[in-house]
């Protein structure tokens, strides 16, 4: 069977203000990966490390500098309803309520009215928001708003899923209820997924196989094929005896990349002109901070 | 209560300040009371009240009509937007007031002078915080609603406009109330009408207790008006009551 989505050679940078004039940050480089269908692919690396232009790019939002992604063998893709996009930072529009958040995409790609009202339903109903249909995102605490996110990607009934650290901005025990119910909703859809996160025990409990990413310029260091048998909530994967082999491998690897590539490889600039805050991804609009 | 007592209070000042200072620096609180029934009662108010009401709506409306668009071609076509911009921030920037006689020497002394005078006002506060508004939009909404495949289109009528709306109420509000002043203004620097015609006329004559009665009713107006727009915004922007 064909893959999913094949990217090939695929590089990326950024301009990078640097006194009067530009520099480049190179973010990614020659980076390729190949995702089957109904995969559930989960990318890891350092901070700073292009997981979440990765993802922009896959879904076509910003052009690559060169190299080639294929959806389906098309190349060149582009935003819409194939692809469901979760953010890290929910990104409802707070003038709608939930159910308006939920049919915002399904307007947008103009499904007739009664199909996505039904659609809304059934997902705000599969996210467990029964009864918040006409709530306003500030009234919903963090988790809520982030089943919100995952019934709009999933309204459009997109094939394939990218989600750029969904739970990370949650507190451990909403996201780690989050992530079972994500496996539920995945193993009942067959939908191919593409998952951001740095959270190793979130990986190796979602992962048919992780891609671990290095640090700036990124490209695929290293691919795991995670061996748990699903469905995977109906035990505790971290009982089973690889798990701590796999995590501790996967630790030690981040570890390497990060100390072996120095603090900011990829430009050639003092560390403190680009470093990112603890625990911060790096955005394009970072480069512009001095 | 607390309200009420701070009224009354004030009331007591008055008296005891208007029986101290004699009628023809400050009327008694009942004098005032009484002229209002006279003004009211032989149609002097009324007459006032429709001459500026009709030079502020139309000025009002005109600035609404032309304002909230312009803002919304700027904030969306960014090349516009450039292009205008700094022009709107130069007459914003102006004391606009010290243009009142090359609008009496463009529109002449009548209705359309002071309408050209309250939209001088009242139209740049609503252009400039309906383009604001615009421009503010949140970077991350556009980018998520670009990624469910929303058009350019889309992304202003859906996103830019929504995100706008508070703000463009806000300078709908500004311009309301600053259109009021305009009215006052206009009526004292153009063919003396209306309820600003009234305040110069008693004004002049030392009849301060009739004075009192346009002033009094501008402020109910005023208070009215930005009440009606509370309203209106709260309706429109039902999720701001919500904000944490």
């Amino acid at each position: 069977m064909a893959p999913k989505v094949v990217v090939r050679n695929l590089s990326k940078s950024f301009p990078l203000r640097q006194g009067k004039g530009f520099t480049t940050l190179n973010v990614i480089e020659d980076l390729s990966m190949s995702i089957d269908a109904n995969e559930f692919v989960v990318i890891i690396g350092p901070s700073g490390s292009g997981k979440t232009t990765l993802l922009k790019l896959v879904d076509g939002l910003i052009p690559p500098d060169s190299g080639e992604i294929l959806i389906d063998g098309t190349t060149h893709p582009k935003p819409g309803p194939k692809m469901g996009f979760v953010f890290q930072s929910f990104r409802l529009m707070p003038w709608k309520t939930v159910m308006g958040n939920v049919m915002f995409p399904l307007q947008i790609n103009h499904l007739d009215k009664r199909t996505a009202l039904g659609r809304a339903n059934k997902y705000i109903t599969e996210v467990g928001l029964t009864g918040f249909e006409n709530s306003y995102p500030s009234e919903l605490s963090g988790g809520m708003q982030q089943r919100v996110g995952l019934a709009r990607a999933m309204a459009l009934e997109p094939e394939i899923m990218l989600m750029d650290e969904p739970f990370g901005s949650l507190d451990a025990q909403t996201s780690e209820l989050l992530q079972v119910e994500l496996l539920k909703l995945w193993q009942s859809k067959e939908n191919t997924v593409i998952f951001v996160t740095h959270n190793l025990d979130e990986a190796l409990l979602l992962a048919d196989r992780i891609l671990l990413i290095g640090a700036r310029p990124s490209r695929v260091e290293e691919e795991i094929k995670v061996p748990f048998r699903r469905p995977r909530w109906t035990y505790d994967v971290r009982s089973e005896p690889e798990y701590p082999v796999l995590r501790r491998h996967l630790w030690t690897r981040l570890r390497e990349m990060v100390s072996k590539s120095g603090t900011f490889p990829g430009v050639n600039v003092s560390p403190a002109v680009t470093a990112p805050l603890a625990g911060e991804e790096w955005t394009p609009r970072m480069a512009e901070r001095s | 209560m607390t309200r009420t007592v701070i009224l009354a209070a004030l009331i007591v000042v008055w008296q005891i300040a208007a029986v101290s200072l004699g009628p023809l620096f400050l009327p008694q609180p009942l004098a005032v009371v009484f002229a209002t029934i006279t003004l009211f009662g032989n149609g002097t108010i009324e007459l006032a009240l429709r001459q500026s009401m009709t030079v502020y709506f139309i000025a009002f409306g005109t600035s609404l009509a032309i304002g909230i668009p312009l803002g919304l071609v700027m904030g969306g076509i960014k090349p516009v937007g450039d292009a205008v911009d700094s022009f709107i921030n130069l007459f914003n920037s102006m004391p606009r007031i010290a243009l009142i006689p090359l609008m009496v020497a463009w529109f002449g002394l009548g209705v359309s002078a002071k309408i050209a005078i309250v939209i001088l006002l009242a139209f740049f506060p609503i252009v400039i915080n309906t383009y604001n508004g615009v421009l503010n939009t949140d970077k991350d909404l556009l980018e998520a609603a670009t990624s469910f495949g929303a058009s350019r289109g889309q992304l202003f009528t859906q996103v830019m406009f929504r995100s706008a709306l508070s703000n463009i109420i806000t300078g709908v509000r500004l311009g309301a109330s600053v259109g009021i002043l305009g009215v006052v203004v206009a009526e004292l620097f153009t063919a003396i009408s209306g309820l600003g015609g009234l305040i110069v006329n008693y004004g002049n004559l030392f009849e301060l207790n009739y004075y009192f009665v346009p002033v009094l009713v501008l402020s109910v107006i005023g208070v009215a008006i930005s009440e009606g727009l509370k309203y209106v915004e709260k309706r429109l922007t039902p999720w701001k009551q919500f904000q944490r």
